[in-house]
Formats: structure tokens, sequence, C-alpha cells
């Protein structure tokens, strides 16, 4: 049984590589092109601002820390996105989820397999731009802040997809999520410090955002690959994921239960 | 075995009033009703055997085969395929089933096919060596083993349908389920896939259900077929019984003058008020009973300039047809 679970998450795993690496062009300005600009962008605009107020730290983070800092929002961001949005509800909507209960498996388990699929381009340029970085200014990330970081992001990335897969499970019921979807990244966005990190935010507001799943996210993991955070902390964040993960699993169950109840299978 | 007994199943749909005032409408408040797709459908189909379910479009083929297949629920009834009740998706029964939907792909669209074969071998744990002997088996059968490396979405429609085929039984399944296979092909497309059907069904033996709007699938496929309409079986039964019920009709065809045509038109109408009646330009077609065909083609060639006159039997999609329209019970 193990053995044929391995062997399916491969296929299914390699099947969206491929399809992945099947369109170059989509492949490269997505892999390396949006990284760039998102990066290039938020260093000059911190530059600008840290000139104009003449100062060389703000809220204990240097100008050079700022491309770190972007480069691992950005690449944490992008790995734990996965597919774009309609991974689940095009499904749906165009009837492929048919295929997927007539097979003898768990569509949630293909799906995270070919989920992952995407999130591994973007975890292998983490370590590529990380390693860059340490190259250039030597004091970057090292090694064991980068192993707990890149355990917190699976943590992170799988709670992200059962919180996602929900929203695009109610597909089910409405004619278009894209609007949802839309709003749950700008959630991210700035309750994740993806934007702007939290600790320039106001405290009451800082403090609110820590009892909803996104800072766990993208800051907390960003911070743990910063050598930020101590053990405990790392220990603790992850298990606060391991809580919304479970909350999410649940969310998930209850929505794909109710939802297959009133699936038409596109079409009378 | 399949055992369907008074199945039905309705769907919720929602109605927009047209225009602006309409849609402004709609996002406070929607009117909905509800569609009777299944209406107490009971049927029985045998190891073996293979079923057409014949029905216009909307009549509950395609719903039908949703649920047997595990795809939705019912409303109520109880259904039974193989022993297993479909929408309590079972492994064991999904292993052993197998679905075609003429209008939606199952393959990767990007990739060629192998490529998802190779996932399916997983999916359905298939041994190396069935793998490979359905592979081969298949493909030289269909004809397709030159096109396996090819991406599905660079295929013409008659090849991405036989590597659909493929697909769906590589694991050698006891059910299939075939809605619409053949739709949009062409002839010669549309005669490989029967041909290959037949033959498989010949050599493994699976019980198959067949939907098709191509009266040549059902009538070269199925012995038995089973008419759907407005979601009831309104027949059930052998083919032959069907059309042989329908044998005491005859239709004559020919063609008239172009001048002709208004005054054959109220002639035909007059004289054979009940009798179905086609026209097209001036090519003109009446359905009549055998022991009225002599008399009725006699009459014509006395008032009318008549050519190239034949007398034919129904044919089946057309006896099928008429079963449809009149409601025969």
């Amino acid at each position: 049984m193990i053995k044929h679970n391995i062997n399916l998450f491969n296929q299914s795993f390699l099947v969206e590589l491929r399809k992945l690496l099947a369109y170059r062009w989509e492949f490269w300005t997505g892999f390396l092109g949006q990284t760039f600009i998102f990066v290039g962008i938020s260093y000059f605009l911190w530059k600008s601002i840290f000139l104009s107020n003449g100062v060389t730290e703000m809220h204990g983070i240097a100008l050079t820390d700022f491309i770190l800092y972007y480069l691992t929002a950005h690449l944490i961001f992008k790995t734990m996105l996965g597919p774009n949005i309609g991974f689940i509800s095009h499904d749906i909507y165009y009837g492929t989820l048919n295929k997927f209960i007539v097979y003898p498996v768990s569509f949630q388990f293909i799906k995270i397999a070919s989920y992952l699929a995407h999130s591994f381009f973007y975890y292998a340029q983490l370590i590529i731009l990380i390693s860059l970085h340490k190259l250039l200014f030597g004091n970057s990330v090292d090694l064991i802040s980068f192993s707990l970081g890149s355990l917190t992001l699976i943590t992170a990335s799988y709670c992200y997809f059962l919180i996602s897969a929900s929203i695009e499970l109610i597909a089910f019921w409405a004619e278009n999520i894209w609007s949802l979807a839309i709003l749950l990244r700008s959630f991210i966005h700035i309750g994740g410090g993806y934007l702007i990190p939290l600790s320039f935010y106001p405290e009451k507001i800082s403090h609110f955002l820590y009892y909803t799943p996104f800072p766990y996210l993208i800051y907390e993991p960003i911070q743990i690959f910063r050598g930020q955070t101590s053990l405990e902390h790392f220990f603790l964040i992850n298990a606060i994921l391991l809580g919304w993960i479970f909350i999410a699993y649940i969310v998930f169950r209850l929505v794909w239960y109710r939802g297959n109840r009133q699936f038409t299978g596109v079409g009378i | 075995m399949i055992k369907v007994e008074n199945l039905c199943k309705s769907f919720k749909i929602y109605q927009k009033p047209p225009g602006l005032k309409g849609s402004l409408k709609a996002l406070f408040k929607r009117d909905y009703f509800y569609k009777n797709a299944l209406d107490n459908v009971s049927l029985q189909v045998e190891p073996g055997e293979i079923l057409g379910l014949v029905g216009a479009n909307g009549a509950g083929k395609t719903t039908l085969v949703k649920i047997l297949s595990g795809i939705i629920y019912p409303t109520s009834g109880e259904v039974s395929v193989l022993g297993y009740n479909p929408w309590k998706r079972d492994n064991r029964y999904r292993k052993q089933l197998s679905l075609i939907m003429g209008q939606k792909a199952q393959l990767w669209w990007d990739l060629p096919a192998f490529d998802s074969f190779l996932l399916l071998k997983e999916i359905y744990q298939i041994s190396d060596k069935n793998f490979y002997k359905n592979i081969d088996y298949l493909s030289n059968s269909l004809n397709i083993s030159h096109q396996m490396k090819t991406p599905v979405r660079k295929l013409s429609l008659g090849e991405r349908m036989k590597v659909e085929l493929m697909a769906t039984l590589l694991h050698d399944p006891k059910v299939i389920f075939l809605d619409e296979p053949t739709i949009g092909l062409d002839l010669m497309s549309q005669r490989a896939v029967r041909s290959f059907l037949a033959q498989y069904r010949k050599e493994k033996n699976p019980i198959i259900i067949l939907t098709s709007h191509y009266m040549q699938d059902i009538e070269e496929l199925c012995r038995r077929i089973a008419l759907i309409k407005n979601g009831s079986i309104i027949y059930d039964g052998p083919i032959d019984k069907i059309h042989k019920d329908y044998s005491q009709f005859q239709s004559i065809n020919f063609e008239v003058l172009d001048s002709d045509i208004g005054r054959i038109q109220n002639f035909l109408i007059q004289k054979f008020p009940e009798n179905e009646k086609e026209f097209i330009d001036n090519k003109i077609k009446l359905r009549l009973k055998k022991e009225l065909v002599g008399e009725a083609t006699k009459e014509l060639l006395e008032h009318f300039s008549i050519d190239n006159l034949s007398i034919n039997q129904i044919d089946i999609s057309k006896v099928i047809e008429n079963y449809l329209q009149h409601d025969q019970t």
C-alpha cells in the first residue's frame, strides 16, 4: 500500500511537472521574471524611503536586508501558492472532476501531488537565489535556519493548500470563485507580511493578525529563514500551523462532502 | 450485474429573468425550479450484456450514467452495480469501472497519451506485465500505436477518442459506461470505434451501457435498447422487436416538378392527414401502413408527374424517433 501511494504520488507529481515544462515561455517568465521584478521594485521603493528619511535601519531591518526579506517573501509565497486559481474549481465547472471521482484513489491525494509539482520549481529557485545572496552579501541565511525555514514552509504550504482548496470547492455552489480566491491572496499579501513586514504595522493590528493564519504562512517562515527566531519559537509557530491545518482540514472535508451531494457533473 | 429500482433524480435549477433588471434582481433573489431528470427508472443489465440507452438531449441518459458511475447522488431509489452502491465510491467498485464521456477528455491535454497512461497504471495498480500487454493490444486494435508520443492536443478528434478509449480500458474494467463515444467523429472514425468496441466486447465480455445519438452505433452494437423520454423509460427490450412493431409501415419516396410542390402538399394533407410527411424542396417522403402503399402510389402517379419513386422500409433511427415522439408504451 505504501509502495503504491509512493508510486502514485510520483506519477501525479511527474505528470504535473511535465505539464509545466510543456510551455517554455510561460515557464521562464513565471519562473524568473516575476521574482526579479518583485524584488527589484520592492528594493528601490524602500531605498527611496530610506534616503528620504536619512536612516540606515527601520524597525531593525537594514536596507540590504530588504533584498533577502522580499526574496524569501516572494519565493515562500510562490512555493506555497502552488497552481493558479482554478486548480479545483475548473474541474468542477468543466466536469473534469468526473474522472477524479471515478478513479479509485483520493482526489485530495492527486491534487496535493500536482500542487507540489508547482511548488517544486519555486523551492528550487529559493535554494538557488538564497545561495546567490549568501555569495554576494555574506551575512545571509545559514544552513540550520534554511532547514528549519524549509520545514515550516512545508507545514505552511499544506495549511494554505487546505484553505485555498476549500475556497475552490465553493465552486460547487458559486458560479465564479475568482473574487474569493483573490480576496484570500490579498489577505495574505497584507496580513501575511508579503508587501510590508508586520513589524511596521501598529501594534494593535499586528496583534490582531496573529489570531488569523496569515502571519504564520509568510511572515513567520521568513523570520525563521532569516534566523531571527529561536528554536522554541520555531516549534511554537509549527504547532500553531498544525492547529490551523486541523481546522482547515475539517472545513475542507465538510465542503467536499456537502458539495459532492449537489454536484451535477456538468449538464443534465 | 446492474440493478436499478425506482431511481429518481431531480435537479434544482435557477432561472434569471432577461435584461438588466433581471440581472440586478438576481443579485438579491433567485428563482429556482426543480427538473426531474429521472423519474422512477428501473432496469436490469445482465453480465456480458450491452444495453443501448437512447433518448433526446436532456432525456436523462447521461444523468443515469453519472449515477451508475457514482459521480452524482440520486434523489431516491436503489442501485446496485456488481453488488456495490455506486455513490458510496468504494475503491473495489471503482477499480472495475470505466467511463467515457465523449464530450469530456480524461487525458491530460498538454502531454502525450502515454504519460497519462503511466499515471493511470498507478491509479489502477496495473502490473507492468498487464500494462504493457494491454497497451500493445489496445494500440494495435485501434491502430494508434504511432501516436503514443504526440501531445493529446495535437491529435485529431478521431485519434483523441481512440487514446481516450485506451485510457478507459487499460485496467480491464468489468463495467463500461460509454456516453456518446462517437460524438463529433467523422464516418470513418465512427466505424473504427464501433468495430473496435464490437471486437473488445466479444473478447472481454464486460457489461456495457452505451448512449449515442448515432443510431448506427446502437444498431451495430446493441441487441437490447432502453428508450428514455423525459426521465422515464418508455421501452426496454430487444431492438428487433421495436423494429418489427414498425415493419408494418413503409415509406414512399419520390420527386415532383417544382411547379407541383404546392399542389401536392395540399393533396397529401387532404388525402393522408394522419400520416407523417416530409418535404425537402421537391423531394417528398410519405409514411404509410403497408396495405395502403399500393393504392397511394397509384393515386400519386395518376395525379402528378412523379420521378425517382421508391418504396422503402422505415429505418431504425426513424422507428425510434417515432417511438419517442408518439410515446408508445
